[in-house]
């Protein structure tokens, strides 16, 4: 009798010696990096609307202490492998500071749920991940707004037709600067129509995204378009993604990750091209890392002996 | 009487006695009680070559303005018809040299029945005016000469001297400025509009013959009561100047009459072009008012407009001032007479007053209203001046118009002078600039335009200049300028040079900046509000300045990134009596050689990007204005210019742990890292990046550890490479494994190696340079005593952990 309580609470105590570690974060650990305080704006709900396109989709969550959420799809109609875009703004309409701790890039803090054009519904897993990553704790001031855009095929693939339903809300609450809780329900919802494949469509897209990195030297717009270029996962992306490597940018490693996304024979010739071309590079190295994924995932044996003709020569 | 040669002030007197001669000057101006104002501006056109209507006029200069060669030696001669040292009036005459060298001035007095006096010449310093007291010069030919007129004349170029008289009696000034008389009354006709406070005025009209030989006048005047019967004839020896009294001389009542509040008086006259010049001086000692009537020649204008810049709003000294424009209809037909008032308000608009049309028949007289079209207009409070511009119906010149602003006790009168905006002069002058003890001298740029114009504004002063930014004016906009208060606030120029603060005289230069010549008045008001005293100048030059010899400004400039500076260029501005000053331009269509090192706006607005170099070039247009003997024509030369910048390079500093290690459940590790910039400011990082490379055991890409027991889906890309922007500042580091963890649960561990490292274009040709490493990341499976079985991830003396179970 003695022995297994004797056993029992030795557990317990080993339990709590294993777990003494674990917490709740600290979201108010670290300042709100600069990096984002360029999306918080003085400007309104109104400005934000006239800023999107006509057919936007536009969702108006009202929260308790004067916070608005609003929701818009950059295009509520996409094709399949499009990207598709939500603008995500939080308008501070209190007379206090309030603090968003966005998680892990910016992205961890949001939870996604949708409901499949089959009626199936599904909570996707939280967007985190090994390694380093910025931190997302936002600081919005009164009167000013919080703006991000969110590339939802970063949680999804939307590799099907139809409408898909999408439920969100933040993984925290929205609190005071001193860490007092405002406001917990911040969910909002939209839906997305995926359409058949369209290849004039993707390539347009596609084209559009590039133009838009060649003209800008704003890191952080550039990265997201070529982060966003490289979910057009579709052969006819590859030359588009190719030329994101030549744009000294500064964002080829967005463009090496959507060609192995894509993972046909054309991004294969990329990736090996920059090999080459680029033999003792970061980029060669990302470029080879790539190679030897689609390789290991590929069922295609022309691509399989392709890369491994490539990177173990005989 | 023989001429002598050119000979100073000060080789005419001596030091002391010049001395003397300012404190005369002082003590005269003190006693002022309160001011009067004429209005008196010399209107030319750029087709006068020749301006000397004089009697003694040489041949016409071929050039006035431009090339270095020019020397200029032409003689010119200005006339002042009226000065007096009787009954208590003192006069001061004052001349401006435009020129950059010293200018002797020949000066010939007249007396009032035109005996001659020719004083040795007097040396004007380049650049700067000077002031001589007459009861000083001509003490040895007084009383004879107490009284007169006086024809000045130098070697130089056409309008680069410029002379006044300033009367003053008894706290009263009356100005003149001197003028080429042909040259400003080509016709033998002379018409001139009067306004009075009061019948109870005192009244005086001035009328001297220019020439050699005899002249007679017929005098019209239209304002008085009894009316004249017939037209006054009034016969000038050479030289002669009469002192009349309205009533008596002209209109023939020995004993009184009264004279209205408007009206105004007609002259014809037998002579050459100019050879008679007048003036109604209008005075009311009991209130300290005093105005000056000129005359214009109605053959004159070539619009039915007369625009004027700098009319007085508000009050001063808290004395509300009233605004009074009359308006004579010398015409045969009725018309109807209209105008705006442009002001600028406090965002910088230009907002426009309408003055209500207003009907005048023929041969009458009426005062404009334009005092209750400014009250309902609502202007504000702040605003202190405007513009003026008229305009009429009828034909060019059948309408002679004035404006001034006085105070409700009529101690202060401010006059504007009316230019027909079509028959500018050049768009260039200089004036003399006195900011000793309470005097102010202010500068009014009007644009007569309906487009925006630029121009540039400098005061030399002895020891130096002042130059400041090209400014643009709007349409109808005046610009008012106060270089003593940009003393007193020491306001840096464009070159960054404030004005020395015991610097209290000196000579203003303004010019358009443009292709387009004859758009834009200027003049100058001298004010001293607690003695009640304020004057007005306008000296226009005889064509717009030069600008020249451009050079890009900074030639190289060293930045940090974020860095903002401006490029332009810097040029050597050229009036056309050579007087030069440098100034700064900001020049168009920059462009960077390298806009990842740095970025430029057309404008010239450079930012640092990043680490490096890079050539701004940019573009300026020079120009050279030159007379070509009828008209000033502009040659522009656009230059192109390159300007080094340096940027700094901005790279990641102070890398550091935060904290310790944290476990933050689910086996998860994270840690905390921060970092700074070299430059103090993350946001010059833009271009750089922060991160890691792990690299795990083998050479296999993806790394997969052992499952069982780690989870089979696991992967590690190897190396992991991953990066921030490093504006960040601070990012987390979380070490974990993916999946579900598979049975047989065995002991089992991989270690991985971390570096930190960051990388920027500007350092180590964009490669990585490390932060810190090598860090060891341990994952392991171990057996948890009585539990079964964990999972651990150390790094640093830090670990998390999770328990599996059996």
């Amino acid at each position: 009798m003695y022995n297994k309580k004797i056993i029992f609470f030795a557990k317990l105590l080993i339990l709590a010696v294993y777990l003494s570690g674990c917490g709740d974060i600290d979201n108010n650990a670290v300042n709100s990096p600069l990096s984002q305080k360029q999306e918080v704006q003085n400007m309104s709900p109104q400005e934000m609307k006239a800023d999107n396109t006509p057919n936007l989709t536009l969702n108006d969550v009202k929260m308790s202490q004067n916070i608005h959420i609003y929701l818009s799809l950059a295009n509520s109609k996409v094709v399949l492998y499009e990207p598709i875009i939500l603008n995500f703004v939080l308008q501070n309409d209190s007379n206090q500071n309030i603090k968003l701790d966005l998680g892990q890039n910016y992205k961890e803090g949001f939870i996604f749920t949708v409901v499949f054009p089959d009626g199936k519904v599904s909570q996707l897993p939280q967007l985190t991940r090994d390694g380093i990553s910025t931190i997302g704790n936002v600081l919005v001031k009164p009167q000013q707004t919080y703006s991000q855009r969110i590339l939802l095929n970063e949680w999804l693939d939307f590799d099907s037709t139809g409408s898909y339903k999408i439920e969100g809300r933040l993984a925290e609450p929205i609190k005071t600067e001193d860490g007092k809780i405002l406001a917990i329900n911040s969910n909002f919802n939209t839906t997305v129509n995926v359409q058949p494949e369209n290849a004039e469509r993707l390539k347009r897209v596609s084209a559009a995204l590039v133009q838009s990195i060649s003209e800008s030297d704003n890191w952080k717009e550039n990265s997201e378009a070529a982060l966003t270029l490289g979910y057009v996962r579709h052969p006819i992306a590859v030359p588009f993604l190719q030329k994101v490597l030549s744009s000294d940018k500064m964002v080829e490693s967005f463009a090496i990750k959507g060609l192995e996304r894509i993972g046909n024979e054309e991004a294969v010739q990329v990736l090996i091209t920059i090999i080459k071309e680029k033999s003792d590079s970061e980029l060669a190295l990302l470029s080879k890392s790539a190679l030897q994924r689609i390789e290991n995932r590929s069922s295609d044996s022309g691509i399989k002996q392709k890369i491994n003709q490539f990177l173990y020569p005989r | 009487m023989s001429k002598i040669r050119p000979l100073s002030l000060q080789s005419l007197f001596g030091k002391k006695f010049l001395y003397l001669i300012v404190l005369v000057i002082f003590a005269g101006l003190s006693s002022i009680a309160f001011s009067v104002n004429s209005q008196i501006v010399e209107q030319t056109t750029d087709d006068e070559t020749t301006s000397n209507a004089a009697a003694k006029e040489k041949q016409p200069a071929k050039s006035c303005c431009g090339g270095e060669s020019l020397t200029a030696n032409q003689s010119y001669t200005l006339v002042g018809s009226y000065y007096s040292l009787k009954e208590g009036q003192e006069t001061i005459l004052m001349f401006n040299n435009k020129g950059p060298e010293p200018l002797a001035v020949n000066p010939v007095f007249f007396s009032l029945s035109g005996e001659r006096l020719e004083l040795p010449a007097i040396t004007i310093p380049g650049t700067s005016y000077q002031e001589v007291d007459l009861r000083i010069l001509l003490a040895n030919n007084l009383p004879q000469f107490e009284e007169g007129s006086l024809q000045v004349s130098h070697q130089g170029i056409r309008l680069q001297l410029g002379a006044q008289f300033k009367i003053f009696k008894g706290g009263m000034l009356f100005d003149e400025q001197f003028v080429t008389p042909a040259t400003r009354f080509p016709s033998p006709r002379m018409e001139s509009v009067w306004w009075l406070p009061s019948p109870q005025c005192d009244t005086k009209f001035i009328i001297s013959n220019t020439t050699d030989a005899p002249v007679t006048a017929t005098v019209e005047v239209d304002g008085t009561a009894p009316k004249q019967r017939h037209p006054a004839t009034i016969q000038l020896n050479p030289h002669q100047t009469r002192v009349l009294d309205i009533l008596r001389d002209l209109v023939g009542r020995e004993n009184g009459g009264t004279i209205h509040k408007e009206g105004g008086i007609s002259i014809t006259h037998s002579g050459a072009p100019g050879a008679i010049l007048a003036r109604m001086l209008v005075s009311k000692e009991s209130t300290g008012y005093s105005s000056v009537i000129n005359f214009t020649d109605p053959t004159a204008p070539r619009s039915s407009k007369l625009h004027g810049g700098g009319l007085r709003l508000g009050s001063i000294g808290g004395d509300e001032l009233t605004l009074v424009v009359v308006a004579r209809n010398i015409g045969g037909e009725p018309t109807i007479v209209s105008g705006r008032i442009p002001y600028t308000n406090e965002s910088g608009d230009v907002v426009f007053v309408t003055i209500p049309d207003v009907n005048i028949a023929a041969g009458k007289i009426k005062t404009i209203n334009v005092e209750r079209a400014v009250r309902q207009a609502n202007v504000p409070p702040s605003v202190t001046f405007a513009g003026i511009e008229l305009e009429y119906t009828t034909a060019p010149g059948s309408v002679i118009m004035s404006a001034q602003s006085v105070s409700r006790s009529e101690r202060q009168v401010f006059q504007v002078p009316l230019l027909d905006p079509n028959r500018m002069p050049s768009s260039a002058g200089g004036f003399p600039w006195k900011a000793d003890g309470d005097y102010t001298t202010v500068v009014f740029i009007k644009n007569e335009t309906a487009t925006p114009k630029k121009y540039l504004a400098r005061l030399f002063y002895e020891g130096g200049d002042y130059a400041l930014k090209p400014r643009e004016v709007k349409p109808g906009q005046t610009m008012m300028l106060d270089f003593k208060q940009m003393r007193d606030e020491q306001t840096p120029d464009s070159m960054g040079k404030p004005i020395p603060l015991n610097v209290e005289r000196g000579q203003i230069g303004w010019s358009m900046v443009g292709a387009d010549n004859n758009t834009m008045s200027g003049r100058s008001e001298q004010v001293n509000t607690t003695l009640g005293v304020s004057s007005t100048y306008a000296c226009y030059n005889c064509c717009p300045d030069s600008i020249i010899e451009s050079q890009p400004s900074p030639f190289s400039l060293s930045f940090d990134v974020g860095g903002q500076n401006q490029f332009g260029f810097r040029a050597t501005v050229r009036n056309c009596y050579l007087s030069r000053t440098f100034f700064e331009f900001v020049g168009f269509d920059w462009s960077s050689s390298n806009l990842s090192v740095g970025e430029i706006s057309n404008s010239g607005w450079a930012t640092a990007i990043d680490g490096g170099n890079a050539s701004m070039t940019g573009y300026f247009e020079e120009v050279v204005w030159e007379n070509n003997g009828s008209h000033c024509v502009n040659q522009p030369n656009t230059v192109s210019g390159s300007s080094e910048m340096e940027v700094n390079c901005a790279y990641p500093v102070n890398f550091r742990q935060v904290g310790d290690g944290e476990d933050i459940g689910g086996g998860t590790l994270r840690f905390n890292y921060q970092w700074d910039s070299n430059t103090g400011n993350l946001q010059h990082l833009s271009r750089c990046f922060v991160g890691e490379i792990v690299t795990y055991p083998g050479t296999n890409d993806p790394y997969s550890p052992p499952s069982p027991p780690f989870p089979d889906v696991a992967r590690f890309d190897n190396p992991t490479i991953v990066d921030v922007q490093a504006t960040a500042g601070a990012l987390y580091d979380s070490h974990r494994i993916q999946g579900t963890f598979v049975r047989p649960f065995s002991s089992s561990s991989f270690t991985a190696t971390q570096y930190y490292r960051y990388k920027c274009p500007c350092l180590n040709r964009g490669n990585y340079v490390n932060l810190t490493g090598p860090i060891s990341i341990t994952r392991s499976v171990f057996e948890v005593p009585f539990l079964g079985w964990g999972f651990g991830v150390s790094k640093s003396n830090a670990s998390a952990k999770l328990l599996l179970g059996q």
